[in-house]
């Protein structure tokens, strides 16, 4: 378990460093000059008339001259010491804005998250059960509605919907409590169930056509005491690695549905921070979501790890 | 011994088993008439794909959606073909009991063994675990099973194959059901194995005093098991009678030719294939194999013949 | 034993991110920096009927800095003022400052008013305006080189000095802007971070939510002109245009700003909705490539000639920006109205390109000349929704008349880049704001030399008539030069101006009276604006 721990902190540390190496070069290599870019987003406005003065001086105070891979070496240093650096359009460090968003995110993504677990994983067993009838039917064509819709126009409908004609839900923000978290989650969600109901639906049928299922029917078990004493521990595991999978998907989906609705979570801040190329904010953001994807993997692992006893009862004892 | 036998379990009438598929619809089972008596042990003999355990899942109601069932069959007089799986849910366990095929897969790998034998105790004595357990246990010693009571605790991966078909008799066993269907007990194990199984099985069913309807494609099975013997071809009985009568003294060119082939008498196995069952041929079912086979053959179905003596055989030359 | 080991960890993750969660909520609970006062009594004032103003708009605000976000605390929140104000045509007129006057080339003196407050209290002194400038120099270093202001000096209680390093004739624009608001020097804590943003305007900062992106400030009881006709105004970010136009149809917010153009009259037609369209002083124009066959003149002018701008306006922009004759909105004082740019007149232009000759020798549709055809690319971005549609209608004008054109939409950043290493690009269609210095001209100034090397233009004629222009101290003089100037540009046709930028305004019903001002960068609320 030690090792296994031990083994899973080296590579993810391993991955955050290639993933911010990447997010740096490629920044880097974008077109624009961030000097310029700098300045459109702070002093002057997108399309301003802006002198070559005004950027030689930008490069001064940020010191944007020197060797790239210095640049980089120096934000390492700081990184590894737990100073991420300053946010240019902000003017504030990193890391503060990031406890100052992330709960946000966290909030929204978890809500989103176990939500439509709670509700994709009994449909997909649902529509096993049922399979080829007409509940399995009509959730299969509303997931398959559901998955072909991208997340932001989702959004926009459900406002129009909820908010302009009915005036149920507030447009966008986060002003009323919990009725202003019900559409941007319901949008995550709806990203993320159809998937999840699939992979539920289809562990379910491989788990219902299993020699053991049988056997406990011939015990006298009925199908959904089956289920519950066979089925569960045996048709997780794919559900378990397919959400943490969605888990990272919707930390990055946020950044779409955040924007939309106007929730002050990382997504914003991400958006922000590629517009005006502000390197160390989106190195911030990029490593928090790898980091947040990281995590979940672990935890799909190690819950993946629990149900099946081979990992714990080691190679097995033959007699 | 003479009136128990004649008290009846089940009385099998003309069942039909259909599979429906794409193209048409396929029958596996066919007109399948048989009584099982209290306390005998009934053996069906046949190669695969000749709808042995297919039948067998039909009488336990437990083929897959797309079968359907068609003749009566009576449990105690009930009849359980029509009979709602809600009803029926109730024989399971208790009155009627399985011991599937293939171990492996039968064993569900999450979940500890003792556990799995347990289930159907709790299930339908609704005793305390501390009772249930006892008698979990107990029952795993008459199994001659080692390492008790720690095996009990152990996951079927940690097991070996004869080990787990053990488990899986104890699983069938454990709430001494009047009816038991063995399915291939020994298929997949090897010949240690094999004739440790048997050995158990016998001395478990006749401590036990259960029905037992023995599905196996093995003479040897068959032959230290049963006290009667149906021996089924593409989906149809073609001889049954006494043990003695059908494995020594085989009337039907088919199991003539099943004797021949076992390697005591020479390896001399049947030409030919069983056909699939969607190319089921015209006439007698085995007349393209059968070295007797005359016109006749060909062109008429033949009906089973009695012999006498609780012995039927399926072909028009049945005295020769 | 391994099991509890895993069970354990489990238990340790989960309950660590809901505690890293709950803390870092807690934390924002405090954090959303400067304070947030009064809001006990704004909520008050709400029950008694509040006059509130709520705004919806796209862009971020990122900090309340009076210097970097001075376009927000000064023209959208009204909480700093300038020395120098501007009037509805953009003339200039006393702010902070009541009067100023040169002594000479690079000396002016100006006076301060007196009896004015800070929001804190502290009076506003010239000490105190010293301060606040060297203060917006120092954070932003391109203002004091834009200008060659070199020195500020307190001279007098209500006298300041301010020293040119050269001549500027047009010192006093300079000063209006949106970064020099006149702040207090409370405004920063000792580490030079901004707590409250204090200055002097008619209404005072109340609240920021860093993490909404949402601001509040209120009106200043003790303002010095006339007192404000609301009460409070909350500016709330919301990126997506679509959504915006949402956000005032349920009534969320009193007023969008910038919605999508296609929707402008669906929302106009809702009862309770009124939608308002006003050029402003930014402008949609292009740059031509020096470096191809725009380096003819007739060339150039015969691209103006053939582009419709009158169905552009209609068709494209929805009627929101008019179509321009020359680089400056009419309603600015020193544009020269009798410009009267290039009327549609495609005959025109095909007889100006005919004359160097351009024509379509081979009948492909296509006009060519020396074997080569005309073709060449539009590079423009989409943060402008505006643009990319644009040069698609230019695109669609010019094969009328025979020019194969291409669109490149790209990041704006990428512009630049994709200037120097392409040689097919014929357009640069940008826009620009040209009253950001409210100079007759700063704007024209981009067309110096100097400014259009990138697009390969180098015409000494214009850049002596722009350093005269420059360093004329007379105003009226100036102005003039400016027009002859803008007449000169129009004419030489080294830049195709298209349309106006306009900008629109959603209003809920309950709000009237809302005078448009032409010097906003993206928008301005009147003070005097009416809200039922």
């Amino acid at each position: 378990m030690i090792k296994y721990i031990g083994k899973r902190v080296l590579s993810a540390a391993g991955v955050l460093l290639v993933v911010s190496m990447l997010t740096f070069f490629v920044m880097q290599m974008t077109p624009g000059d961030t000097a310029y870019v700098m300045l459109t987003h702070t002093f002057f406005g997108t399309g301003d008339l802006i002198t070559q003065e005004d950027l030689d001086i930008a490069t001064e105070m940020y010191d944007l001259d020197r060797p790239l891979t210095v640049q980089y070496g120096e934000w390492m240093l700081g990184a590894l010491k737990g100073d991420l650096g300053t946010s240019y359009i902000y003017k504030k460090p990193v890391m503060d804005l990031l406890k100052l968003k992330l709960p946000y995110t966290c909030i929204l993504g978890f809500l989103a998250f176990f939500l439509g677990l709670l509700l994709a994983v009994p449909l997909g067993i649902l529509t096993a059960v049922y399979r080829n009838r007409f509940l399995d039917q009509a959730i299969r064509i509303g997931s398959v509605l559901a998955s072909s819709v991208p997340g932001f126009w989702l959004g926009l409908i459900l406002i129009m919907f909820f908010s302009v004609k009915l005036k149920w839900l507030p447009v966008s923000g986060m002003n009323e409590g919990l009725k202003s978290i019900v559409l941007p989650c319901v949008t995550l969600m709806l990203g993320m169930m159809p998937v999840m109901i699939r992979v539920t639906r289809s562990s379910v049928l491989d788990v219902m056509g299993q020699d053991y299922m049988l056997f406990a029917k011939a015990k006298g078990q009925s199908l959904f005491q089956a289920l519950l004493h066979h089925g569960v521990r045996n048709l997780l595991p794919p559900v378990i690695t397919m959400a943490s999978l969605q888990m990272g998907n919707i930390l990055g989906g946020s950044v779409v549905i955040e924007t939309v609705f106007m929730w002050p979570g990382i997504g914003n801040l991400l958006y922000n921070s590629i517009m005006a190329k502000d390197t160390n904010m989106l190195q911030g953001c990029v490593l928090t979501i790898a980091l947040g994807y990281i995590l979940s993997m672990i935890c799909a692992d190690i819950l993946n790890a629990a149900l099946n006893p081979k990992t714990y009862r080691g190679g097995g004892r033959m007699a | 011994m003479e009136e128990e036998q004649t008290r009846e379990l089940w009385r099998i009438e003309r069942l039909q088993v259909f599979f429906k598929t794409r193209g048409n619809d396929i029958m596996a089972v066919n007109e399948f008439s048989l009584s099982i008596y209290q306390g005998e042990r009934l053996c069906l003999l046949g190669e695969s794909g000749c709808g042995k355990s297919v039948f067998g899942m039909a009488l336990l109601k437990l083929l897959p959606e797309n079968a359907e069932v068609l003749g009566k069959a009576y449990y105690k007089g009930m009849e359980t073909v029509g009979m709602s799986e809600k009803t029926f849910a109730r024989l399971r366990g208790t009155e009627i009991a399985v011991i599937p095929q293939g171990a492996g897969s039968s064993l569900d790998p999450t979940m500890r063994c003792g556990k799995q034998v347990e289930e159907c105790l709790r299930l339908h004595e609704k005793e305390n675990s501390q009772v249930c357990r006892q008698k979990v246990l107990s029952l795993l010693k008459r199994l001659e099973l080692p390492r008790l009571p720690g095996i009990a605790r152990d996951y079927p991966f940690e097991l070996s194959g004869g080990m787990k078909q053990r488990i899986l008799v104890a699983a069938g066993i454990v709430c001494h059901p009047q009816f038991l269907l063995v399915d291939e007990p020994t298929k997949g194990l090897d010949w240690g194995c094999r004739d440790k199984v048997i050995t158990l099985l016998k001395k478990l069913v006749e401590d036990e005093e259960t029905s037992v309807l023995l599905i196996t494609h093995d003479f040897n099975v068959a032959k230290s098991l049963a006290d009667r013997v149906v021996v089924m071809y593409a989906g149809e009985i073609v001889e049954y009678g006494m043990r003695e009568d059908v494995l020594e003294r085989p009337v039907h060119p088919y199991s003539k030719g099943l004797l021949a082939a076992l390697p005591q008498n020479g390896f001399q196995a049947i030409e030919g294939f069983s056909p699939p069952l969607d190319q089921i041929p015209k006439g007698c079912r085995f007349h393209p194999r059968c070295p007797h086979a005359t016109g006749r053959c060909a062109q008429e179905h033949p009906n089973l013949t009695d012999l006498g003596e609780g012995r039927e055989v399926r072909c028009f030359y049945a005295e020769g | 034993m391994k099991k509890k080991a895993i069970s354990l960890f489990l238990a340790l993750t989960l309950v660590l991110s809901l505690t890293a969660c709950s803390n870092s909520d807690n934390g924002t609970a405090e954090e959303p920096v400067a304070t947030k006062t009064e809001t006990q009594n704004s909520e008050e004032a709400e029950e008694e009927g509040l006059k509130e103003i709520i705004i919806s708009e796209q862009w971020t605000i990122d900090s309340v800095d009076p210097v970097s976000q001075g376009k927000v605390m000064n023209q959208k929140c009204r909480v700093t003022e300038l020395l120098v104000e501007t009037d509805e045509r953009m003339n200039l007129i006393p702010g902070l400052a009541s009067s100023w006057e040169n002594t000479d080339e690079n000396t002016w003196i100006f006076k301060i008013q007196e009896g004015i407050q800070f929001h804190d209290g502290t009076a506003l002194n010239a000490e105190a305006v010293k301060w606040s400038l060297d203060n917006a120099f120092e954070i932003s270093p391109s203002l004091v080189k834009r200008s060659n202001i070199e020195s500020v000096e307190a001279t007098g209680d209500y006298e300041i000095t301010i020293k040119t390093t050269q001549p500027n004739a047009e010192l006093p624009a300079y000063l209006h802007d949106a970064s020099l608001g006149i702040v207090a020097a409370s405004t920063y804590d000792a580490d030079g971070n901004v707590t409250t943003p204090i200055g002097t305007g008619p209404f005072r900062f109340e609240s920021f939510d860093e993490a909404k992106g949402e601001l509040s400030v209120v009106k200043n009881e003790e303002y010095w002109g006339t007192l404000p006709t609301y009460n409070r105004l909350v500016i709330r970010m919301i990126t997506d245009e679509s959504v915006r136009a949402m956000s005032v149809e349920s009534g969320e917010v009193d007023i969008a700003v910038d919605v999508p153009f296609s929707e402008m009259e669906a929302l106009d037609s809702k009862d309770d909705l009124r939608v308002e369209c006003y050029d402003t002083n930014r402008i949609y124009y292009g740059y031509f490539n020096a470096a191809s066959m725009f380096s003819d003149k007739n060339v150039r002018q015969a691209i103006c000639y053939a582009i419709d701008r009158d169905t552009i306006s209609k068709e494209v922009l929805y009627g929101c920006g008019t179509p321009a004759s020359g680089p400056f909105n009419s309603s600015i004082a020193w544009s020269n109205p009798e410009i009267e740019g290039y009327k549609y007149n495609p005959d025109k232009a095909l007889e100006l390109l005919k004359e160097v000759g351009w024509e379509d020798t081979d009948g492909d549709g296509i006009l060519d000349k020396d074997g080569k055809s005309f073709s060449f690319d539009i590079l423009t971005f989409s943060s402008r929704p505006g643009l990319p549609v644009m040069a698609q209608a230019m695109q669609a004008m010019l094969s009328e008349i025979g020019i194969q054109v291409e669109v490149k939409v790209m990041d704006n950043n990428a512009i630049n880049e994709e200037m120097e290493k392409s040689d097919t690009w014929g357009i640069n269609l940008t826009t620009a704001a040209a009253g950001l210095v409210p100079s007759s001209v700063y704007f024209l100034n981009s067309f110096s030399s100097a400014n259009t090397e990138v697009y390969g233009y180098s015409n000494l004629e214009l850049d002596e008539m722009l350093a005269a222009c420059a360093a004329e101290y007379d105003q009226d003089k100036r102005y003039e030069m400016s027009k002859e100037i803008q007449a000169y540009i129009v004419d030489e046709a080294e830049e195709i101006f298209v349309c106006n930028y306009g900008v629109n305004y959603v209003f809920h019903e309950n709000i009237t009276n809302f005078k448009f001002n032409v010097e906003a960068r993206d928008w301005m609320l009147n003070t005097d604006i009416e809200i039922d």
